[in-house]
């Protein structure tokens, strides 16, 4: 069986600056004792694979997708075995024949026969077998009249074909392709598309690096997308896009803050916290025989062999006179094979500071994606806890086991950083696509489900401008889907603001009639006080129908100087 | 490929590979010689393509610059231009051969980034096709050596039959060197030039245009030399003589020492080769 199997690889890459490789600089180090160390050194570390662990095997085609610099060359090289993993290890078992380059790497002064003995030679295939696959690579390219002429004269497109016919003549067991450096035409080539599905039909494995995502729908079943080396998602390929396309809206996350927490393991958390995991009674760390490797514990929220219970869950507890807000939580479920595995749909995050005896408060609950091993989920807006745990609900349909390899609490989201996050009554208001707003803003938040459906309830939209920030609204700008060209919009919103996102701190500040034939419009608040959530929202008791927000802009300043300008204050937020 | 055919990466700790890593990479790299035999000769034949006499402008230029320096030197040291000339042409020789090892060496790694970052293949296979150009280089040096000698110094006997041993001593001695400097160099890329200067300085503390008689108390200079014990070893026999019992150990003992130290480097630096290139 070909298979390939990635436990906890990670791949730090010094990037040596011209400085640092130079022998002076290193000489100027031992000199000074390590004082001049981040200078006259300059090593600069990238982190390009992050705790990689995955297993694919006989029949999977792999399509690794993210924005550029995710990682996926590095992947693939390490999977070829160019890159050796800075810690963790690589197991493959068949042979492998890596497409990483469009140059063949033999010397173009070759004619093309001798380039294709000479780079068959460099893929390790054995002279006697090179003798058998020379016409068949040579009827492959079909460049037979050139194939006398030295390489040199080819042009980039011929020079693929032949790269190409080489790395497939020899039937290789796994098949790597950085689709960015060959360009892609490949595929859509007849013949190398025949052959491609011969390959992949006779149960191999292919790992194919891409941007395009027809080919990757055409080509593969399975999905990898890689954010900053790290695993986002993996499972079915249009599930991994649709995350793909949600990834590509937010701005770039840098690397997890150390407040970032793993719980990996019984008795071991990556955040050096006082605090320590807990679990259910019929939680259970797995045995590693039956995880993807030995290294991370799968802990079962049910016994592998009987349903999950309601009151299965897996949490942490940060400590005594420690409160944190989690804000983003990562899951990896368990999967031996990337699919996914889940007969959980959803599960609740929920927090306490009693240890869950009296005082359980949910943030959030999550849908689990079927075909999604491992995911990142931005939680409701919540409160400081001891206390935070993952609860397997009652309602849970299907009824089979179901294990967690990994979750991660991280109480510092990219978002944050740069000033609050968007924040929306869940499920009410939803992002829809960019084609389906009248302008490019790609931005707008539907307070109802869909564009069809009654606003309900509380259906709300709003900012959270993130720890330690207390801001006085006094004004907002909103830009309304389709405003003033319905009659049955919103006519009347609330403007409301928390500092414990809305569970139980509600003030309303002002209550606001909309402009109905203005699409944007600035409107004033009433004074009230500094707070860290606030909101618009548009209550069960207005009549009327769907309703959109395109843009929506807090400000600190009155209204009479927000008409003047537009332009937002340092705490204005857009959400978007 | 070669390297990934069932087999288990060993574990990686911040870089640093197990023993029986090394060792398996090393031997996967001399299974590969289907690699660096081919393109070692590749590369010899490519660099005289389309010339009228191919490769075999080495053994022009070669006989003809060494033809030109007996001349001058045989004049400057009053001697018989017939030994002179049997003499300095086995000395250079089999100097060009040792220091082209090490001097060639130097940037195999950095010249051959580009395919290191394309094909899995093992480290070690990459020094060897460099060891395999310059030892065909020296083989059509060798046959002007032997045409001279056969002219000028036939002394042609069993000692002759030590040009074997001692040219597969030196070509491991090289294919170390290749590999340590090569790895070296790739990290600190000042040392290419470093290491060549050095190398030319030694070209004339080392007797290939002179005698070590001429250093007379001096003789030290030439003593303390280890690359003057591996030039005895076959220019000793190409002329005839046995090598001394010193520059045989000398050798033994730098073959013994350098694949240690090459050992040990690699264990530490060899998985990150990939990422300096």
């Amino acid at each position: 069986m070909t298979q390939v199997i990635l436990r906890n690889v990670s791949v730090t890459f010094p990037v040596a600056t011209l400085k640092a490789k130079s022998l002076r600089a290193n000489l100027l180090f031992f000199g000074s004792a390590g004082a001049l160390e981040k200078d006259a050194r300059g090593v600069v570390t990238i982190s390009a694979l992050r705790q990689i662990n995955f297993r694919a095997e006989t029949g999977d085609r792999i399509a690794l997708i993210g924005r550029n610099g995710s990682g996926k060359t590095t992947m693939l090289k390490v999977i070829a075995g160019i890159y050796p993993p800075s810690e963790g290890s690589v197991f493959v078992e068949g042979r492998v024949s890596p497409i990483l380059g469009t140059g063949l790497g033999v010397d173009e002064e070759l004619s093309g026969y001798e380039a294709i003995e000479y780079a068959c030679l460099l893929r390790g295939v054995a002279p006697e077998r090179i003798a058998l696959l020379r016409e068949d690579i040579a009827d492959f390219t079909d460049l037979r009249s050139y194939l006398s002429v030295p390489v040199r004269t080819y042009s980039a497109g011929m020079k693929m074909r032949l790269g190409f016919a080489v790395a497939t003549a020899d039937e290789p067991d796994v098949l790597l392709i950085d689709e960015g450096i060959m360009a892609g035409d490949i595929f859509f080539m007849e013949k190398a598309r025949e052959r491609a599905n011969r390959l992949l039909t006779t149960s191999r494995l292919l790992f194919l690096a891409s941007h395009s995502e027809d080919m990757v729908r055409s080509t593969c079943n399975k999905a990898i997308l890689l954010d900053s080396g790290d695993i986002v998602a993996a499972g079915a390929v249009d599930d991994v896009l649709q995350l793909y396309h949600r990834l590509e809206e937010s701005p770039r996350t840098a690397a997890p803050g150390p407040a970032g927490l793993r719980v990996t393991h019984d008795n071991e958390t990556d955040a050096g916290s006082p605090g320590k995991p807990f679990s259910s009674s019929n939680v259970r760390g797995h045995p590693a025989e039956h995880a993807l490797d030995d290294t991370v514990r799968t802990h079962w929220l049910s016994d592998p062999t009987r349903p999950v219970e309601s009151t299965a869950f897996l949490g942490y507890d940060f400590g005594k006179e420690h409160k944190w807000e989690i804000l983003r939580v990562t899951l990896r479920q368990w999967s031996p094979d990337l699919a996914g595995s889940t007969c959980v749909t959803k599960v609740a995050l929920q927090f306490s500071d009693d240890g869950f005896k009296n005082d359980v408060r949910t943030a959030d609950t999550f849908k689990i994606e079927p075909t999604i091993a491992k995911q990142t989920f931005s939680t409701a807006p919540s409160a400081p806890a001891r206390y935070w745990r993952l609860l397997a609900k009652s309602d849970t349909v299907g009824g089979r086991e179901w294990g967690i390899m990994e979750f991660e609490f991280d109480t510092v989201p990219p978002e944050n950083r740069q000033g609050g996050r968007a924040i929306g009554s869940v499920p009410a208001a939803l992002n829809v696509p960019p084609e389906a707003a009248f302008e490019d803003n790609p931005f707008t938040h539907w307070t109802s489900r869909e564009d069809q459906e009654q606003v309900k309830g509380t259906s709300w939209v709003g900012w959270d401008f993130g720890p330690g920030w207390e801001v006085e609204v006094r004004s907002f700008a909103l830009r309304q889907w389709d405003g003033g060209a319905r009659p049955n919009t919103i006519p009347v919103i609330k403007v409301q603001s928390s500092n414990d996102g809305f569970l139980e701190d509600i003030l309303t500040a002002d209550t606001v009639a909309l402009h109905q034939d203005t699409d944007r419009h600035t409107y004033g608040v009433a004074p009230s006080r500094k707070a860290r959530f606030w909101r618009i929202l548009a209550d069960s008791t207005t009549e009327g129908g769907h309703w959109g927000v395109i843009e929506l802009r807090f400000y600190e300043r009155p209204v009479q100087d927000a008409t003047l300008s537009l332009k937002p204050s340092r705490v204005a937020a857009d959400v978007s | 490929m070669i390297t990934s055919m069932g087999k288990v990466q060993d574990e990686i700790r911040d870089g640093v590979s197990s023993s029986g890593s090394i060792l398996a990479s090393w031997k996967a790299a001399i299974a590969s010689y289907h690699f660096w035999w081919r393109f070692g000769v590749m590369d010899i034949r490519l660099r005289y393509r389309r010339t009228v006499l191919g490769p075999f402008w080495i053994t022009l230029s070669f006989g003809v610059s060494s033809f030109a320096l007996t001349i001058v030197f045989s004049t400057l040291f009053k001697m018989s231009t017939q030994s002179y000339f049997a003499y300095l042409i086995s000395g250079l020789a089999v100097w060009t051969l040792i220091s082209s090892m090490i001097t060639e060496g130097c940037t195999i790694f950095i010249n051959q980034g580009s395919l290191m970052q394309q094909y899995p293949l093992p480290i070690l296979s990459y020094a060897l096709r460099s060891i395999v150009v310059t030892f065909l280089v020296f083989l059509h040096n060798l046959a002007v050596v032997v045409v001279a000698l056969l002219l000028f110094h036939a002394e042609f006997g069993w000692a002759t039959l030590a040009v074997i041993p001692g040219l597969a001593l030196i070509l491991l001695n090289g294919a170390w060197m290749a590999m340590l400097f090569g790895m070296l160099c790739a990290r600190f890329r000042d040392l290419p030039q470093i290491i060549t200067t050095l190398v030319s300085i030694v070209f004339f503390v080392t007797p290939v245009f002179w005698y070590k008689d001429m250093l007379g108390t001096r003789g030290y200079i030439a003593e303390l030399n280890p690359l003057y014990s591996l030039l005895e070893l076959v220019r000793s026999p190409l002329l005839g003589t046995l090598p001394s019992t010193k520059a045989i150990v000398t050798a033994l003992v730098m073959t013994i020492a350098g694949w240690i130290v090459t050992f040990l480097y690699a264990r530490r630096f060899q998985a990150k080769l990939a990422y300096w290139v």
